[in-house]
């Protein structure tokens, strides 16, 4: 009984039943170190900041990081640290909000098309590839040139973008699930359809798409700072990193710390659902070849 | 009955008649066609698969029979136990839910007598420490275990049928020898019949009362259990008994008549 790697990844995916031992590896230990600190930065800051996002102090105006302003001060005196973390809670709102949208279309399709298989599954998948053959900034802006712009509409549209992607990982995963034995047990033991597919598929088939929704959340903190950033993200006032880094390019060369900072902040969050994704997929992964003896 | 995947029969012709008590024996090499059967008889084939005929469980006809009638016998009357224990058994669920779950599926016991029947059950079979292996997942568990738990899943309802398809060639020798002997116990207290697929005629000689040989999806031969032993009319019975370690070889007899359906 020799299972490859590839047979095995996605077979014995971890779920909210099974318990967590210690396969908490370094990348997933640091990547969630980096969302802590991220949130706690987005939370905790406004409320012990002497600072509003909006509070406008011309004669703080562009001063450099200090001991008044951690992260310094941009070209109409806003303290720096304060907006990055309101930035924060639209991009972790904005990230989580779209997969979890995503999620709740694209898993339910990609488990249908996968089990079902035959017509529907072309039924499902051939519109899905069409529109997974759009530039993804590209649906993005379409949406919204359609239904405006905010953080209302930027939700769904960053999750249309998605839907395709999260069905495709999970058709695959339901297409491996659904052969192995034990629903084929189920089956045996008089199962209906609906129950095999809720109670046995879909929970073994659930684990890459837990991976790949870390990795889109960090893609989709991209998206809204690239929309943003062209002024088709949120609606100022609303702040935005993206925005900071677009109102900050006129000052880039001598005060470096107005794109600096949400610049990095962009990047460690980013970095932390990265790690998480890679993380995750290490822990998902060895969990199914060990077996206790 | 006779089942095809689309191609020429898989199983030709079959005729078998199994009898409350009986433990029939069902031998061939892969690709004999005899797992096929076993599918068939529980609804298991895919879709591309045709079946002609009929198989009459209890008086009805199973090849006939809606899908949702089919169901409510299937885990109750009648029931299976797989080769591979590790992946019979769903990973994500403790075993104790896998057993409770053939409870709630057929019929209202209350939450607290299945548990209790699902520990019962658990010590029948020789698990020890019942209550505590309740909440244990599959992976937590020997392939030995494992099949245990199976065995009480698929025995949980008393069914009139229970088909083994392979049910120890997964297992290492001495495992092997302990389910065989838990089998046997089981069988009189809790099953009507069995049908027990496999290729290990040692196996056929400890529990079955009768034996059919299958070759290329045919049935060759069929007799109770010692007259085959001794007296095999079959060529092909003949050579499955001479491929038996321990035997005195004779000449090479020629290959039976005959082509199964997959060259494996």
């Amino acid at each position: 009984m020799t299972a490859t790697t590839v047979e095995r990844v996605g077979a014995r995916p971890a779920t909210r039943i099974q318990r967590v031992r210690s396969r908490l590896n370094p990348t997933l230990a640091v990547g969630l170190g980096l969302l802590a600190v991220v949130i706690v930065i987005a939370f905790v800051v406004p409320l012990l900041s002497p600072y509003e996002t909006d509070e406008i102090r011309a004669g703080d105006a562009l001063s450099a990081p200090s001991s008044e302003h951690w992260l310094g001060a941009d070209n109409l005196g806003r303290d720096i640290l304060v907006r990055v973390a309101d930035g924060y809670r639209i991009s972790l709102s904005v990230a989580v909000g779209s997969v979890a949208l995503a999620l709740l279309v694209g898993l339910p399709l990609g488990l249908i098309a996968g089990y079902a298989g035959g017509w529907i599954d072309n039924l499902v998948m051939r519109p899905l590839d069409v529109l997974m053959a759009f530039p993804a900034i590209l649906l993005a802006i379409t949406v919204m040139a359609i239904f405006g712009t905010g953080v209302a509409v930027l939700l769904p549209a960053i999750g249309i973008v998605y839907v395709p992607i999260i069905a495709r990982v999970m058709r695959a995963s339901t297409l491996a699930t659904r052969r192995e034995l034990f629903v084929e047990a189920a089956r045996a033991r008089g199962a209906s359809r609906w129950r095999i597919v809720v109670r046995h598929v879909l929970p073994n088939s659930v684990g890459p798409v837990t991976v790949q929704a870390s990795i889109l959340m960090g893609i989709a903190i991209l998206l809204e700072a690239a929309l943003s950033f062209i002024g088709l993200g949120v609606r100022p006032p609303t702040p935005s990193l993206g925005l900071m880094l677009s109102d900050g390019r006129d000052f880039m060369a001598n005060s470096a710390w107005v794109v600096a900072a949400p610049g990095i902040a962009i990047m460690v969050l980013v970095l932390a659902f990265n790690l998480i994704g890679d993380g995750l997929h290490d822990w998902l992964d060895p969990r199914g070849r060990a077996r206790p003896r | 009955m006779t089942a095809s995947y689309g191609g020429p029969p898989v199983v030709q012709s079959v005729s078998l008649r199994l009898e409350h008590g009986d433990v029939l024996g069902l031998v061939g090499e892969s690709g004999s066609g005899k797992t096929t059967l076993g599918r068939c008889v529980l609804g298991l084939l895919p879709e591309n698969a045709r079946v002609e005929g009929e198989i009459v469980f209890e008086g009805r006809d199973l090849v006939a029979m809606p899908a949702a009638e089919k169901r409510s016998l299937l885990g109750a009357q009648l029931s299976a136990v797989f080769q591979n224990p590790m992946s019979s058994l769903d990973p994500v669920f403790t075993i104790g839910d896998q057993i409770v779950e053939v409870f709630h599926a057929h019929g209202d016991t209350s939450r607290a007598q299945a548990r209790a029947a699902a520990i019962r059950l658990l010590s029948e079979v020789g698990i020890p420490a019942p209550e505590t292996r309740l909440k244990a997942y599959p992976h937590e568990l020997s392939g030995g275990m494992n099949q245990r738990v199976a065995l009480a899943i698929a025995l949980a309802l008393n069914p009139s049928l229970l088909i083994a398809d392979e049910p120890t060639s997964a297992l290492d020798v001495t495992v092997q020898a302990q389910i065989l002997r838990l089998l046997r116990s089981l069988i009189d207290e809790h099953a009507g019949g069995v049908l027990l697929i496999t290729h290990d005629l040692g196996v056929v000689a400890q529990l079955c009362n009768r034996v059919a040989v299958m070759y290329a999806g045919e049935i060759v031969e069929e007799a109770p259990v010692r007259q085959l032993f001794a007296a095999p009319t079959h060529d092909y019975t003949k050579q499955l008994l001479a491929s038996l370690p321990g035997r005195a070889r004779r000449q090479r007899p020629a290959r039976a008549a005959g082509r199964p359906a997959a060259e494996v």
